[in-house]
């Protein structure tokens, strides 16, 4: 039985580019360049050159002696711990606090009953708050211990008289807005960097066939539909090959992430699993008939790669606008104007899959900018096919906006 | 007898299809039938609109007006994918191999997967490239490209074959070759059309021409017919004396007296013999040489 002709182009664009060096090297490089990226800035604030917050203890009491060693270790990648001599005084060591030689002071009376936190603006509060949640529990208990060497009181009785509830502590996953939103900016990229290579791809091939003349014994043999057909589905089918093979690392790199949970966090630190994983190929092909046939237009108006260059900016404004809208989309991802936004077609593919990995669509939203993505697809195919069809024995300058338009009416 | 007259007998037809770019019409009411076992060739000058011919036939344009007919009925797609065409703009995919290059055009072709491998290697074999089978088609020479090219539009066994100058570029080794393989069709009752320059290619190979200028088929027949209809005869004698005073030729021959020898040249339609016989009592001749038209005259005296 013969095969269809959209078909064998299909399967000849398939199999060409999956035998091409740059597939092999995109596939591997892709990824890499993106967790390199990703990671990049939480490696470098955690690399051994990077200075840690100083912060001075003055411990008039001495009730954090053999104690203040443990909060040092828990605390040392966040804060530096510096014992100071109680004669310096509180205002010496604010002064060095406004002129910054050390970031934060903790000041304990000697009775240990009061404690004073002064810290520098710069100094994360989020690790200040960690630091008095260590210091807090051990100098009560070094309060204690000293109010009852002043009483007729037995230690134990003491301790029983004072002893806290027994708290159970449950830790429930949830969503880190940082990570999440690092990881929606992942995802997006992704989007962006694929459908731009492939939507390119789709350009080149075009114009390629054009400027070498097989298209005319191309066009002897298959309707044009049929040709922008096959060759648009053989190009995506490659980009969810790539995808489907970054899935299966990913995977891997999920199973053995013990070993491997540095390289893992950045790309696969949420819960995501494998609807969102199905859910971005779904929207790289539905984004890609899209700019594909957007490309192929463009292809269609030209002769030659070198004026394609030109032909091509309007589409790829289009693609990369959303790189823009991305950034404010992940910090408020809920909010009306995301879902407008990720509502547009040509914005959809990467805005909503960022979306998605942040947990903030509904179904009913993704349901909604799969049909209309669809459509918008559906559409720019028939018009890619009616400008490809006319443009595509065209010689010489490229064609004008007039001619296009002339084209897609007749 | 009108074009379509033989339609019924299979082949390809034009009923009168037009063409129009702009203000210039390309192809104005062209009609003619290639009928199977047929080569028909379709000469004209360059601009004569012979390629936009052939591309609306192979639908990658559409006439404004007319029909292409294959075996009497509208050609449809299935019915082009079906013929076989040679474009004027050549054409591989430049680092795919012989091999895998013929077998992407035969399956798009509509070969079954099954057949796919016998016809490639059937025709690497028939053109001398089985020891190129994987070399890219960028590493051919021009000659072997063009004979790539031949075998793609050939290798479905299509019952009408559209060549668009098939003759062009080669050596005349390539040409004794091709012109070989186009002569093997009409001997498997393949309806042929081809356009080409090379008129005394088109003699070698075509048993039906046709005249295209300005997109208006001037004139087409046999080469006999149209040189017997357009072209002129030339006769040179040369006589023992001088070239006798009084003739008795009729006034639409034209004479040229060179010394002792004498040109006559006479529309085509008229029996050499007679003029022989006249000459010949006029004086004493020592030789004589009789000059038929060749495709190339009668061209140039229909298109100008």
């Amino acid at each position: 039985m013969s095969r269809a002709p959209w078909a064998v182009v299909a399967r000849r664009e398939y199999v060409s580019r999956l035998r091409s060096a740059s597939f092999l090297i995109g596939t591997l490089v892709g990824p890499l360049v993106l967790i390199v990226a990703s990671s990049a800035p939480a490696w470098l604030g955690n690399s051994p050159g990077a200075v840690a917050p100083a912060v001075g203890v003055i411990d008039c009491s001495g009730v954090l002696d053999g104690g203040a060693s443990h909060v040092a270790v828990d605390v040392a990648r966040e804060l530096r711990m510096v014992h100071i001599p109680p004669e310096l005084g509180r205002d010496v060591m604010s002064g060095l606090v406004a002129d910054r030689a050390l970031d934060a002071v903790v000041m304990i009376s000697p009775d240990g009953a009061r404690a004073e936190l002064i810290a520098g603006s710069a100094v994360d509060p989020e690790a200040l708050a960690r630091l008095r949640g260590r210091l807090e529990p051990m100098l009560y208990e070094a309060l204690v211990h000293h109010r009852a060497t002043l009483l007729p009181l037995d230690e134990e009785m003491v301790r029983e008289l004072t002893a806290p509830p027994a708290w159970t502590l449950t830790t429930l996953e949830c969503v880190d807005p940082a990570r999440a939103a690092s990881f929606a900016l992942v995802m997006g990229m992704i989007l962006y960097a694929t459908l731009l290579t492939y939507g390119l791809a789709t350009m080149r091939a075009v114009v390629e066939e054009k400027a070498g003349g097989v298209v005319e014994l191309l066009l002897s043999s298959a309707r044009p539909v049929d040709l922008l057909a096959g060759k648009i589905l053989g190009i995506a089918s490659i980009g969810v090959t790539q995808y489907l093979m970054w899935a299966a690392v990913a995977a891997v790199i999920i199973v053995s992430r013990g070993s491997l949970d540095q390289l893992a966090v950045p790309l696969m630190g949420q819960p995501a699993g494998i609807g969102l994983a199905a859910a971005c190929i779904a929207y790289f092909v539905l984004g890609y008939a899209l700019f594909a046939s957007l490309y192929a237009v463009a292809g269609g108006m030209v002769s030659s790669l070198a004026d394609a260059q030109h032909v091509h900016l309007p589409v790829t404004a289009l693609l990369i606008a959303p790189v823009f809208l991305v950034w404010f989309v992940v910090t408020a991802p809920e909010s009306t104007a995301a879902r407008i936004v990720s509502q547009i077609p040509v914005f959809a593919p990467m805005l909503m899959v960022a979306r998605l990995a942040m947990n903030a669509a509904s179904v009913g939203e993704v349901a909604l900018s799969v049909v209309v993505l669809s459509a918008t697809g559906l559409a720019s195919f028939h018009l890619a096919a009616r400008v490809y069809r006319a443009g595509i024995l065209m010689r010489g300058k490229p064609a004008t906006p007039k001619e296009v338009m002339r084209w897609i009416r007749e | 007898m009108t074009p379509f007259a033989g339609a019924e007998a299979g082949g390809l037809s034009l009923r009168q299809i037009s063409k129009r770019f702009g203000a210039v019409e390309v192809v104005n009411s062209l009609s003619l039938h290639v009928r199977r076992g047929m080569i028909y060739g379709l000469l004209g000058p360059n601009g004569a609109g012979k390629t936009t011919t052939l591309r609306m036939i192979m639908g990658i344009l559409l006439p404004d007006h007319g029909t292409v007919l294959r075996d009497g009925e509208p050609a449809g797609p299935m019915d082009r994918r079906r013929m076989g065409y040679l474009p004027e703009a050549r054409g591989l995919y430049a680092r795919m191999g012989v091999a895998e290059q013929l077998a992407f055009f035969a399956a798009l072709r509509g070969i079954t997967s099954s057949d796919v491998r016998p016809a490639v290697a059937r025709w690497l074999d028939l053109l001398g490239l089985r020891g190129l089978s994987d070399r890219r088609s960028d590493e051919l020479s021009h000659g072997m490209q063009q004979l790539l090219q031949l075998a793609i539009a050939l290798i479905h066994d299509p019952d009408v074959v559209i060549l668009d100058e098939p003759f062009t570029g080669l050596d005349p080794v390539h040409v004794a070759r091709v012109i070989e393989l186009i002569s093997s069709l009409k001997d498997q009752g393949v309806a042929v059309l081809l356009t080409t320059h090379a008129m005394e290619q088109a003699e070698a190979v075509c048993d039906h021409v046709g005249f295209l200028d300005h997109g208006t088929l001037r004139a087409e027949g046999t080469p006999d017919d149209l040189r017997s209809r357009y072209g002129m005869v030339a006769l040179r004698v040369v006589y023992r004396d001088a070239v006798p005073l009084d003739l008795s030729l009729p006034d639409d021959m034209r004479t040229e007296v060179q010394g002792r020898g004498l040109t006559v040249e006479w529309s085509s339609g008229r029996p050499p013999h007679d003029v022989i016989a006249r000459l010949d009592a006029a004086g004493q001749m020592t030789e004589f040489e009789l000059r038929r038209p060749g495709l190339r005259e009668v061209f140039l005296r229909v298109v100008q």
